[in-house]
C-alpha cells in the first residue's frame, strides 16, 4: 500500500503538466535540430568529397608545374623538410648556348615578335632536352643551358647531351635568319641544387659550368664547340673538328672541338 | 537616476510566467513607477494576454515587445520557452515607444509613425532608438535605413529582428506596443536626456576564400558577384544545393565602410543562378565567405562585451544592458549558447542588469557607416546608465 503522506509530498499534478509541456517543447526544438543537423551533415559530405576531388586535382597541378622547375628528387627532399640542397657530381655534361647578335635582334624586331621567336626557339630546345633525358636548368636572357648527368637520368649522358647541342643547332638553322647560335659542351664536376628561400630555381655551380660558358663564348656562329674531356667522352660515335689549343679566360689554354655531328644513328636515352 | 528591472520566468503558461516576470519587476524597482517597458517571449510562450497583464500591473506604462528564438536575463541568464521582461524607470530619462505597421506596404511610413509617436511622448533630445522589426516581410536593411530618416540625426540604433517558431516553419513573428499586436511591424524604444550609452558587435567569423563585388542585387538575393552569377561565387566553397549555409555567412564590406557586417545565406536559386539571403546587399560591396568554431563565435562575443565597456562614456556609471543575439549563433553554439549570458554578468558584473533576446537578425552601427545596419549571426549589445 502507498503512503498518502508521501504521496502528497511528491510534485503536484499542475507541476507535472507543466514539466511535461516544458519537455515536450524541448523534444520538439530538438527534433526540428536534429533534422536540420542531418542535412548539413549530407551536404557537408557532399561538400567534403567534391572539395577532396578537386584538392586532389590541383594537387597533380601543382606537382607538374613544380616538375617544370624543378628534378622529382628535388621535390621529395624539399617536401622532407631540407632547406639546403647543394650536391656534388663529378661527371655532370654541361651546355650552354647564346644566339649570335641578339643584342642587335632585339632593337631591330619589335619585342612580340621577338619574344614569339625566342619561345618557339627554346620550346623546340625544352623538347630536345625532353625527349634526350637532359636536364634543361634555365634560361638567362637568350642564353640556354642545360645538363646531362645529374641523379635521376640514365644513359649515356655526355652522347646525349651532344646530341642535344645538334637538335639545338638544327632548330635555329630551321629558323633561318637572323637567328643563329653559338654552343658550349663541357663535362666535369659541379654542385647542383636548391639555395635560397623563396622563387626556388634548382642550378648548377662549379669548374664544368665555367668552362662550358666559356667555351660558348669562344664558339663561332653556328658551330658547336666541345672540351678534350666531351671529346674523349664520345669516341667514334660523332664526328670532331679539333682547333687545338685555345685560351679560356680563367683557364688558359686547352684543347678544343668542334662537333660536326654524329657518325651513326643516336641511341634511345631513357629516364 | 536611471533603473532597468528585469524578470524572466520559463513557466510555460504565458499567464504564469508574465506573472513571475512581473513580480520580480516589482520587487526590483523598490516602488518606482515604469515609464517603459519591453517584452521578450518565446513564440510558444507568446500569447496576446502577458502585455495586458504588464499594462494592469502597472498603470501608464508603455510596453512594446516581440516574439523570440531566446532570451536572456540577468535573473536566469540564457533560457529557452521564456518570458523576459524589462522595465525602465528614470527621474531625468525619457523612455518612449512606439509602433510601426505593414512594413511590407509602406516602410517610410510604418517608420515614420513608430518614430513620432515615441518622439511625440518626449520633450527632451532622443540619443538611442532600440528597434524590434519583422525582419522577414519586406527588407530589414530598407526598414533601418527608413528608421534613420524617421529619427533625428544622430539617433543610434541598435536591436533585432522578431523570430518565429523555428527556422523551417511559415509562422510569422509578432511584434507588441501597447494593446496592438502586429506581424509585419517595427516597435522603437526610445532613450531621450542625459542617457548614458555604448554599443559594440561582435561576430568572431573569419573571413576565407576570395573577394567579390556584388554587382547585381535585389531585396533578399545577390544575382551577380563580378559579373557572373552568384551561385559561382559560392559554388567553389559550399554546396549550393543543400540547406542554408549558417556556418559560412557572408562578410560585406560596403563601399568606404571600415567594418565588415555578416548576412546569412540561405539558399540559392539554381535556376537564376542567385544567392538568397535576408534583406539587400548594395551593389559594389564586397563579399567574402566567413567560417567559425563555437571558441571563435564566442570570442566574437566577448570583443563586443569588451568593446561596449571600454567605450562606455566615462564619468558615467552603467546601470543597464541589452543584448541581440542571433538565433543562428544560438543554433550553431548549441549547448554553449548560455555562455553569451555568462559572458556578459561576468564582463558587466553582478550589478548590471541585463535582458535580451536570440531573433532573426542584428541591428547596430558599424565604422564607418552612416546609419545603423542589419545583419545576422552577429552579437550585438548595449549598456545603458546616466
Amino acid at each position: 500500500m502507498s503512503d498518502p503522506a508521501a504521496l502528497d509530498a511528491g510534485p503536484s499534478p499542475e507541476l507535472l503538466r507543466k514539466e511535461n509541456a516544458r519537455l515536450a517543447r524541448r523534444l520538439n526544438r530538438l527534433e526540428a535540430t536534429v533534422q536540420q543537423v542531418e542535412q548539413i551533415r549530407d551536404a557537408n559530405a557532399r561538400l567534403l568529397d567534391r572539395l577532396m576531388r578537386e584538392l586532389e586535382a590541383e594537387r597533380t597541378r601543382s606537382h607538374q608545374l613544380l616538375l617544370n622547375v624543378l628534378p622529382q628528387p628535388i621535390i621529395d627532399r624539399l617536401n622532407a623538410g631540407e632547406q639546403l640542397i647543394a650536391d656534388r657530381y663529378d661527371d655532370v655534361a654541361v651546355v650552354f648556348s647564346d644566339f649570335v647578335g641578339f643584342t642587335e635582334i632585339s632593337s631591330r624586331l619589335p619585342v612580340a615578335s621577338l619574344v614569339s621567336s625566342l619561345n618557339a626557339l627554346f620550346s623546340a630546345f625544352d623538347a630536345a632536352c625532353a625527349s634526350l633525358g637532359v636536364d634543361k636548368i634555365k634560361t638567362i636572357g637568350d642564353a640556354y643551358m642545360a645538363a646531362a648527368g645529374l641523379p635521376g637520368t640514365s644513359g649515356d649522358h655526355v652522347r646525349a647531351a651532344a646530341d642535344l647541342t645538334l637538335a639545338m643547332r638544327t632548330a635555329v638553322q630551321d629558323a633561318g635568319a637572323p637567328w643563329q647560335i653559338r654552343i658550349g659542351l663541357h663535362v666535369g664536376s659541379v654542385m647542383a641544387g636548391v639555395i635560397g628561400t623563396t622563387k626556388f630555381v634548382y642550378d648548377l655551380w662549379g669548374d664544368a659550368v665555367n668552362v662550358a660558358s666559356r667555351l660558348e663564348t669562344g664558339s663561332a656562329p653556328g658551330r658547336i664547340q666541345v672540351s678534350a674531356a666531351v671529346a674523349a667522352a664520345l669516341g667514334d660515335a660523332f664526328a670532331l673538328e679539333p682547333r687545338g689549343a685555345i685560351e679560356l679566360k680563367g683557364k688558359g689554354s686547352t684543347e678544343a672541338y668542334f662537333l660536326l655531328g654524329r657518325r651513326d644513328p643516336p641511341d634511345i636515352v631513357a629516364r | 537616476m536611471f533603473t532597468m528591472a528585469v524578470g524572466h520566468s520559463d513557466d510555460v503558461d504565458p499567464a504564469d510566467a508574465i506573472a513571475t516576470a512581473i513580480e520580480q519587476c516589482r520587487d526590483s524597482l523598490g516602488g518606482l513607477s515604469p515609464q517603459a517597458g519591453i517584452v521578450f517571449a518565446a513564440f510558444d510562450s507568446f500569447d496576446p494576454t502577458i502585455v495586458a497583464a504588464v499594462r494592469a500591473a502597472f498603470p501608464g506604462v508603455a510596453v512594446i515587445g516581440s516574439t523570440s528564438a531566446a532570451e536572456i536575463s540577468s535573473l536566469d541568464g540564457y533560457k529557452e520557452d521564456s518570458i523576459t521582461l524589462a522595465l525602465f524607470a528614470s527621474d531625468v530619462v525619457d523612455v518612449t515607444v512606439g509602433l510601426g505597421e505593414d512594413l511590407g506596404k509602406d516602410v517610410d511610413a510604418a517608420c515614420r509613425s513608430a518614430a513620432d509617436q515615441a518622439l511625440a511622448a518626449t520633450e527632451r533630445e532622443p540619443k538611442i532608438c532600440v528597434v524590434v522589426t519583422d525582419g522577414l516581410i519586406g527588407d530589414p536593411q530598407r526598414t533601418v535605413d527608413a528608421m534613420s530618416r524617421a529619427l533625428p540625426a544622430g539617433v543610434v540604433i541598435v536591436g533585432g529582428a522578431s523570430a518565429r517558431h523555428d527556422f523551417a516553419s511559415e509562422t510569422p513573428g509578432y511584434q507588441f506596443c501597447a494593446d496592438r499586436i502586429v506581424q509585419d511591424g517595427i516597435t522603437v524604444l526610445l532613450f531621450s536626456g542625459p542617457i548614458a550609452y555604448s554599443t559594440a558587435v561582435g561576430t568572431g567569423w573569419r573571413a576565407i576564400g576570395v573577394k567579390g563585388t556584388v554587382t547585381r542585387s535585389g531585396s533578399g538575393a545577390i544575382h551577380e558577384i563580378d559579373g557572373h552569377p552568384a551561385i559561382e561565387f559560392l559554388a567553389r566553397y559550399l554546396d549550393v544545393t543543400g540547406p542554408a549555409a549558417f556556418g559560412n555567412p557572408l562578410a560585406v564590406i560596403e563601399a568606404g565602410a571600415d567594418e565588415s557586417y555578416l548576412r546569412a545565406i540561405l539558399g540559392s536559386d539554381p535556376a537564376s543562378g542567385s544567392v538568397v539571403l535576408t534583406g539587400s546587399i548594395p551593389v559594389g560591396a564586397t563579399v567574402q565567405l566567413t567560417t567559425a568554431d563555437t571558441d571563435d563565435i564566442l570570442a566574437g562575443t566577448e570583443a563586443a562585451l569588451a568593446r561596449a565597456t571600454a567605450e562606455f562614456p566615462a564619468g558615467s556609471k552603467p546601470e543597464a544592458a541589452m543584448i541581440f543575439s542571433c538565433a543562428i549563433r544560438q543554433f550553431l553554439l548549441g549547448s554553449r549558447t548560455q555562455v553569451e549570458a555568462q559572458m556578459a554578468r561576468s564582463e558587466y558584473g553582478a550589478s548590471i542588469s541585463l535582458a535580451g533576446f536570440y531573433g532573426y537578425g542584428e541591428i547596430g552601427p558599424i565604422r564607418g557607416a552612416a546609419t545603423s545596419r542589419f545583419f545576422q549571426e552577429t552579437f550585438v549589445t548595449l549598456l545603458l546608465g546616466t
